[in-house]
């Protein structure tokens, strides 16, 4: 029995010692992003001033954009965020969105509102998608394009616009989503900074709960009422400022949100446009494109724009949110497994030695560790083997850590974009900063777990998402 | 309006990594000095001493926005103390008496602060009056003042001069304007050619379209309309020379502006160059041809075109004749709306055939009735030149 005791204490403090590497690793490397991010976002922002904004998007030198926003069943929002996209300041762009065979009244919205009719679009590709049921095109002078396809998900619908785009850019949207007057400007311009490299850019993603919404755009801007929001809010900012800025810096950027991406249409065309099997399919096609470009030793650029560009509804619901965490920690599974081969290949540079392994490490196994963490814990306390006060400071260290990063990003926010001008808005978010950490993360950890196990298991689909619509 | 973080790379590197010493230093002192003797867990200890100096550094950060939002918060309370004395003197200055000893020593005394009250006030005036504050700038060094302050490392001192200047600047200033064109800031080079063109002469506006054409297309796309204005001069002065020159690095961007105008302008080069030996060349070339009245005389180069081996050509030469409706090229268009095998070269050459209208129109109605692949393309041309003319299809 003792041998059997001085077995499980050994491997007991081997996991200990393993778990706290594990935690100095994942801060350090949040920390050293954070680093990098402050002084990328201090030489990079503002990109570009709302008077240049507008300005060059009425120069006719601008590419063209064709703006694809798939929907399916958005009879709530899809009035209002169409509206919000055809009213872009913009000089060239169409918008093309994409009836997956609604259940709801999505498509007859469409045809009443915009005054839609049939037309005879023809497609300049033929990505196979499911079958078209038909297109449709304003009778006023809009530049609107609406195709009718039977259901195929997202990434279907993303491919159907795709070959009905003629633009060399096409923005994928969420048809949920608002999108910024400028964002589209914005996200273009790293196209025009750097012409031949620049294959794809994101924006800023921010959560529009709280704020006030008017003929779709966000008029004023508030933090959220609810406290599940205000904690997607800090997310956000720590996901975006800190981690897509420092991916971007050094070329390795994983994740376009499908809320809102640019992308130069010829390669994605070439590629076959999104991979209909996996729920992540707006990371599988900027890994594939990192992939198509380092094998074929072109050189490349993919772009995050540190701009607030979109804005979305978050789940206020606990059931809705923990099922858009599984999926999302699903499609990173399922991404990094059709990808592995890339991972620690020093033929992909940064992408395969930084990039993927991070996510790999940290974003995939991350939650796993961290509950078998709190596990270890509670098993060490049980059996005597972690004094209380140690097990008490650790819980305080992590915590603090977690606090540190998280105002962190808040700072970042304040440093660079402000969009938070009223004082007790930024001091709401600290508070959400803070207490975030007592429940919430530990609630995400476990969703994010079950998530992995279900990608193990084979799990797939997207699940429901119910929409509140906006608040005008 | 720099973007592209990697021009910066070293510096953001070197900040970061010296961030992390610093860092790295404060966490080792506080874990020697402090928490290791304290509670005796070299883990616990570290982490401890690493949030500590955490969040000295984030402090740190926030005593530095505090104190920056103090320092303009008093340099805003100094300009609104010098307004009334300023607002006097000019005052008296403007009505003949020269107050410029007067202000020369408000100027001392406040500094900077001044200057921008200044300009202010000037862009509130016009004729005599302005000339006059305009001339009261330059002696008491406004001018100079706000000309240096655009080389400032502070961006937001730099746009602030920027705004000045718009104001301030005189024919005398442009080639300091110059200068500033060489800078690294996009947004000061833009400004900088803008306010050039503004008061500059003929000479100088030549200049910053030779500038432009040497810029990325970010600055190209800012300037284009700016430029706009001046696309008659520019054709009898230097765009016949680039034209003419056929140096791809400038041409290109030349026929892109020519493009973008879209202006008439009596440029017959662009025809020659529709047989570069480029094909981009030829392509922009293609695109650039706007002139109706030279038709007849574009016609065998668009029908050369459209016989290009390059299919990007092809489409151009087929838009152009559409666009500057040639009927003689009707046999032509209908031949490779039939037979091409490209996509875009068959869209393009059904479009163009409805732009002809009658007998082409005809000819794509029984091409649309007779079905098989091409019909679509005859149906859409239709469809788009009859139902949405005001909307090209993209």
């Amino acid at each position: 029995m003792t041998g059997f005791w001085q077995i499980f204490t050994d491997i007991f403090q081997i996991f200990e010692w393993a778990a706290i590497y594990y935690v100095a690793g994942i801060t350090a490397v949040y920390l050293g992003m954070t680093i990098l991010g402050f002084f990328v976002l201090r030489r990079v922002t503002p990109v570009l001033t709302k008077d240049e904004a507008s300005e060059l998007a009425r120069s006719p030198l601008v590419p063209g954009v064709s703006i694809l926003a798939p929907a399916y069943n958005e009879a709530l929002t899809v009035r209002e965020s169409v509206r919000g996209m055809l009213k872009l300041a913009y000089s060239n762009y169409e918008v093309i969105v994409i009836n997956d065979g609604s259940k709801d009244e999505t498509l007859q919205i469409l045809i009443d509102e915009f005054k839609l009719c049939r037309c005879n679009r023809t497609p300049s590709s033929e990505i196979p998608t499911k079958t078209i049921r038909g297109v449709y095109e304003s009778r006023d002078p809009i530049r609107l394009l609406v195709i009718d396809k039977e259901n195929g998900g997202k990434a279907d619908s993303l491919n159907a616009g795709l070959n009905y785009a003629r633009t060399p850019l096409v923005a994928a949207v969420d048809s949920d989503s608002l999108i910024e007057e400028t964002a589209l400007m914005q996200v273009v311009y790293p196209f025009l900074e750097d012409p031949d490299r620049m294959v794809a850019s994101g924006g800023l993603i921010r959560i529009v709960n709280g704020c006030s919404v008017q003929g779709g755009r966000v008029t004023r801007v508030a933090v959220p009422r609810a406290w599940i929001p205000r904690f997607q809010t800090i997310e956000y900012l720590r996901a975006f400022l800190a981690g897509r800025v420092s991916f971007s810096f050094v070329n390795s950027l994983l994740i376009i949100s499908g809320a809102f991406g640019i992308f130069q249409r010829k390669p994605v065309v070439e590629l076959g446009g999104y991979l209909t099997t996996t729920v992540g399919e707006d990371m599988e096609l900027v890994i594939r494109l990192h992939r198509y470009f380092q094998n074929r030793k072109i050189p490349y650029r993919i772009a995050f724009v540190p701009e607030p560009v979109c804005w979305t509804e978050s789940p206020e619901d606990l059931k809705i949110l923990r099922r858009q965490r599984n999926r999302w920690q699903r499609g990173t599974v399922e991404c990094l497994r059709l990808h592995r081969s890339m991972i620690f290949n020093w033929k992909y540079g940064a992408v395969g030695l930084f990039a993927l392994p991070y996510f790999l490490i940290f974003e995939m196994f991350g939650p796993a560790v961290e509950l078998a963490g709190y596990g270890l814990t509670v098993i060490g306390l049980a059996l005597g083997l972690i004094p209380i006060n140690v097990a008490a400071l650790f819980f305080i260290v992590s915590v603090l850590f977690g606090v540190v990063l998280s105002v962190s990003a808040l700072l970042l926010e304040e440093f660079t974009v402000r969009r938070y001008q009223r004082p007790e808005d930024l001091l709401v978010l600290f508070a959400s900063a803070i207490a975030e950490n007592f429940g919430y993360r530990q609630l995400m950890t476990v969703w994010r777990t079950q998530g992995l196990w279900d990608a193990f298991r084979g799990k797939t689909g997207w699940g429901k998402m119910e929409r509140k619509g906006f608040q005008t | 309006m720099i973007l592209n973080a990697e021009r910066h790379a070293a510096r953001i590197w070197s900040s970061s990594l010296a961030t992390v010493l610093v860092l790295g230093a404060g966490t080792w002192g506080a874990y020697v000095y402090f928490y290791l003797p304290a509670y005796g867990l070299p883990a616990i200890a570290m982490a401890l001493s690493l949030i500590a100096a955490l969040i000295a550094s984030a402090a740190f950060l926030v005593a530095i926005a505090l104190s920056s939002k103090w320092i303009t918060s008093i340099r805003l309370r100094r300009i609104e103390q010098a307004k009334p004395l300023l607002a006097a003197a000019v005052a008296e200055h403007l009505t003949g008496h020269d107050r410029s000893k007067e202000l020369l020593a408000i100027s001392k005394r406040f500094g900077s602060a001044i200057d921008l009250s200044l300009v202010e006030l000037m862009a509130q005036l016009t004729g005599t009056g302005r000339e006059r504050l305009l001339r009261l700038a330059q002696t008491i060094g406004v001018t100079d003042r706000v000309i240096r302050q655009t080389r400032s490392v502070f961006e937001g001192r730099r746009n602030e001069a920027l705004g000045a200047l718009r104001v301030l600047a005189r024919p005398e200033d442009v080639p300091a304007l110059k200068e500033i064109l060489i800078a690294r800031d996009e947004r000061l080079k833009v400004e900088a050619a803008r306010i050039i063109l503004a008061v500059g002469s003929s000479a100088d506006i030549e200049a910053v379209f030779m500038f432009c054409l040497r810029q990325p297309l970010s600055v190209r796309a800012l300037l284009l309309l700016s430029l706009k204005p001046y696309a008659l001069h520019l054709s009898m002065s230097v765009l016949p020379r680039i034209l003419n020159d056929g140096d791809p690095k400038m041409v290109l961007p030349a026929l892109e502006f020519l493009r973008a105008w879209q202006i008439f302008l009596p440029l017959p080069e662009i025809a020659i160059l529709t047989s570069h030996t480029d094909a981009t060349v030829r392509e922009a070339a293609f695109h650039a041809l706007m002139d109706p009245l030279s038709a007849a005389a574009v016609e065998n180069r668009i029908r050369a075109g459209m016989a290009d081996p390059v299919v990007s050509v092809q489409a151009a030469a087929v838009m152009a004749a559409g666009r500057l409706q040639i009927n003689a090229l009707e046999m032509a268009l209908r031949q490779l709306y039939r037979q091409s095998a490209d996509r875009d070269v068959q869209r393009n050459s059904a479009l163009a055939l409805a732009r002809l209208q009658n007998p082409a129109e005809r000819f794509l109605e029984e091409s649309a009735r007779s079905g098989g692949v091409s019909a679509r393309f005859a149906l859409e041309a239709l469809e788009q030149i009859r139902l949405r003319p005001s909307l090209e299809r993209m």
